[in-house]
């Protein structure tokens, strides 16, 4: 009668060179291999036998040692291997751990350059479509295809270990998520993976130290505190609060006309003073506007302007230059420049003022007749502008740094879109 | 709960076996650990199936009691089948309406299937790989492995006909959609055989013994 009993660890000695061999799951384990010799045992019909299968010995020791219980997302595993895997035709190598939970089953921790992930087989397939898998509804970008190899390992494995198999591999990935297949001429597994911080592995499996990340992980999330959807949705509300600033500014803006008058230019009075009557800035101390208005046609006109306190003698001096030009070039027709000028002097304090004017014209100009407008307190577009410049500072910076992030994670893909 | 319809004797040892499914069945003894097949009371073969006891983990045993789909039900046999992939453990489950269910547990994964084998068209499976497409009840299946039984090992009560202690291959399959699994097994070329199933989580089996499991 065969026995069905708890996780206890066994003891067994290595055939080969006598090593102490540990297992956890009994004959529930299809091969067990030697901390030291890397022997492949047979365990599957309760005898402890030798297989054919060759391995060579760990180059590497494994960061989580084999029956060390850890907890990941409050699930508790016991480490049942470590396998030592390469692309095929490469020297780089990375961690596989397998981890088993009597009630969720399997579970693979894999460390490359201090960035790990924690992987699960799915029962769902997903749909390849070029570049693209489909999982859930959700598309997950292809960042590579390779054959892996094993270049170690040590520990028990529920399945028929083989280590000269090379399994195909596609990795798709949507940061902090993965899935990967991974297909030989019998075998096809899908397999979903997450993301997990260094402290996260560390803490979770009490750890001494964990290696130090290197460069962008493979589905490192770009930031940890707050994702880029969120930060979108925040831009898009400041993005209304800022439209809806404007338009109360813009109601709130009185302009009202405090000066109108047309004066003449000609020959005569071109570069002579133009004393207007005094009028009243109310309000407090708000912006002014000037506006000068010609019909000026392929020609310029020039107006300064200075307003003077009376009271103070403070001046507020201005520079209003119209020029428009018109024609036919190649039948077609163009025009450059305005007839109008308009300047705003901001923080003008109430009180009584009167305006200088002396227009200018050159000699070609027939005389002309200029309309200058004073307005008190109007609404300054280029201000909000500013804010909104001012504004986007953050969000550039935030999305040119993503940017950089996503070129280094695609940095070892063949499949980045980030390559010209 | 599931009744004891008789007692037989194992032409053995002797010891009581109280019979949980109808004939024909097969058990193998506990104390003595000879097999037979019983096709009534009077007529008990040796099946003369001899292998090791073996010692593994497992959350489940013989015996066991457990609830699905609101049906009480006991864990009456056990077949382990070795194939060249990996280890099935599949349970026996016979509920308190006397219909039977495999449980089948892989890797720590675990599945229910019908008892109701479907002969399956042999030219269907012919060349197919794993990623082939199988197409089945209307219903699209991915093969996602393909194996060969190489050990098998049953304890307490089975039907029969679930007594197969020889090499056959094996097909896995996934239906695209993810909501179904199904095991093609082809003993041979006029025996083929289809199984549907599904994936569920252990704790929906509301099985006594594993409530105050310290891995839940």
């Amino acid at each position: 009668m065969s026995t069905f009993s708890e996780i206890k660890k066994e003891i067994k000695n290595c055939s080969e060179c006598n090593a102490v061999i540990e297992t956890y799951l009994g004959s529930s384990s299809y091969n067990v291999i030697c901390p030291k010799c890397s022997c492949v045992y047979n365990y599957y019909d309760g005898w402890f036998i030798k297989s054919f299968k060759k391995l060579k010995p760990l180059k590497e020791k494994p960061i989580i040692d084999i029956g060390t219980i850890g907890v990941i997302d409050k699930i508790k595993y016991i480490t049942l291997s470590f396998v030592l895997k390469k692309e095929s035709g490469t020297d780089y190598s990375w961690h596989e751990y397998t981890l088993f939970n009597p009630i969720y089953g399997l579970a693979y921790l894999t460390m490359y350059n201090g960035h790990w992930m924690l992987l699960k087989e799915i029962t769902e397939i997903p749909n390849v479509e070029g570049r693209s898998a489909y999982l859930n509804n959700e598309r997950f970008e292809l960042y590579s295809r390779y054959r892996s190899k094993v270049d170690g390992a040590v520990g028990e494995f529920l399945f028929n270990f083989s280590p000269d198999e090379k399994p195909q591999i596609e990795e798709f990935i949507l940061p902090p998520y993965i899935i990967t297949s991974e297909k030989t001429e019998d075998n096809l597994v899908w397999l979903k993976g997450e993301y997990y911080a260094p402290n996260q592995i560390k803490n979770g499996f009490n750890l001494v130290d964990v290696p130090d990340r290197i460069g962008v992980g493979q589905i490192q999330p770009y930031v940890a505190k707050f994702k880029t959807k969120f930060f979108k949705q925040v831009l898009i509300l400041l993005a209304l609060i800022w439209g809806t600033m404007q338009v109360v500014f813009d109601g709130l803006a009185k302009e009202e006309v405090v000066f109108k008058n047309y004066i003449n230019v000609n020959d005569s009075t071109t570069g002579k003073d133009y004393y207007t009557n005094s009028f009243e800035l109310k309000h407090g101390t708000k912006n002014v506007e000037i506006t000068m208005v010609t019909s000026v046609f392929n020609s310029w006109i020039y107006a300064g302007a200075t307003l003077v306190n009376e009271k103070t003698g403070d001046v507020y001096d201005f520079e209003l230059e119209a020029e428009y030009y018109h024609g036919y070039t190649d039948g077609e027709s163009w025009s450059e420049g305005t007839n109008w000028s308009s300047k705003v002097a901001s923080s003008v304090p109430e009180g009584t003022y009167y305006l200088i004017i002396r227009p200018e014209k050159p000699t070609s100009l027939n005389n002309m007749s200029i309309g200058i407008t004073l307005t008190r307190d109007v609404f300054i577009s280029s201000n909000g502008l500013i804010l909104l410049i001012l504004m986007a500072i953050f969000p550039a910076y935030y999305f040119y740094k993503q940017r950089k992030f996503e070129e280094n994670r695609w940095y070892n893909s063949n499949y980045s879109p980030y390559e010209d | 709960m599931v009744s004891v319809t008789s007692k037989i004797d194992c032409p053995s040892c002797k010891s009581i076996i109280y019979q949980k499914i109808d004939f024909p069945f097969a058990f193998r003894c506990s104390k003595c650990n000879n097999s037979f097949e019983v096709f009534s009371s009077e007529k008990i073969n040796d099946l003369g199936i001899k292998y090791n006891s073996l010692n593994f983990f497992s959350l489940l045993k013989i015996g066991d009691l457990g609830r699905y789909q609101n049906k009480s039900f006991e864990i009456i046999g056990y077949v382990r089948s070795v194939n060249s992939y990996y280890i099935s453990n599949e349970w026996m489950i016979l509920f308190s309406d006397e219909t039977k269910k495999w449980l089948v547990e892989v890797q720590g994964s675990y599945y229910i299937f019908d008892n109701d084998n479907k002969k399956f068209i042999t030219e269907n499976v012919k060349f197919k790989k794993a990623e082939s497409k199988i197409k089945f009840n209307d219903k699209n299946f991915v093969i996602n492995c393909i194996s060969k039984q190489i050990e098998f090992l049953f304890e307490g009560q089975i039907e029969l006909n679930s007594v197969n202690p020889t090499q056959f291959f094996i097909f896995d399959m996934l239906s695209e959609l993810g909501d179904e699994i199904a095991t093609i097994t082809i003993f041979d070329k006029e025996n083929v055989e289809i199984n549907l199933g599904k994936k569920v989580n252990i704790n929906e089996l509301n099985l006594e013994n594993i409530n105050n499991n310290n891995w839940l």
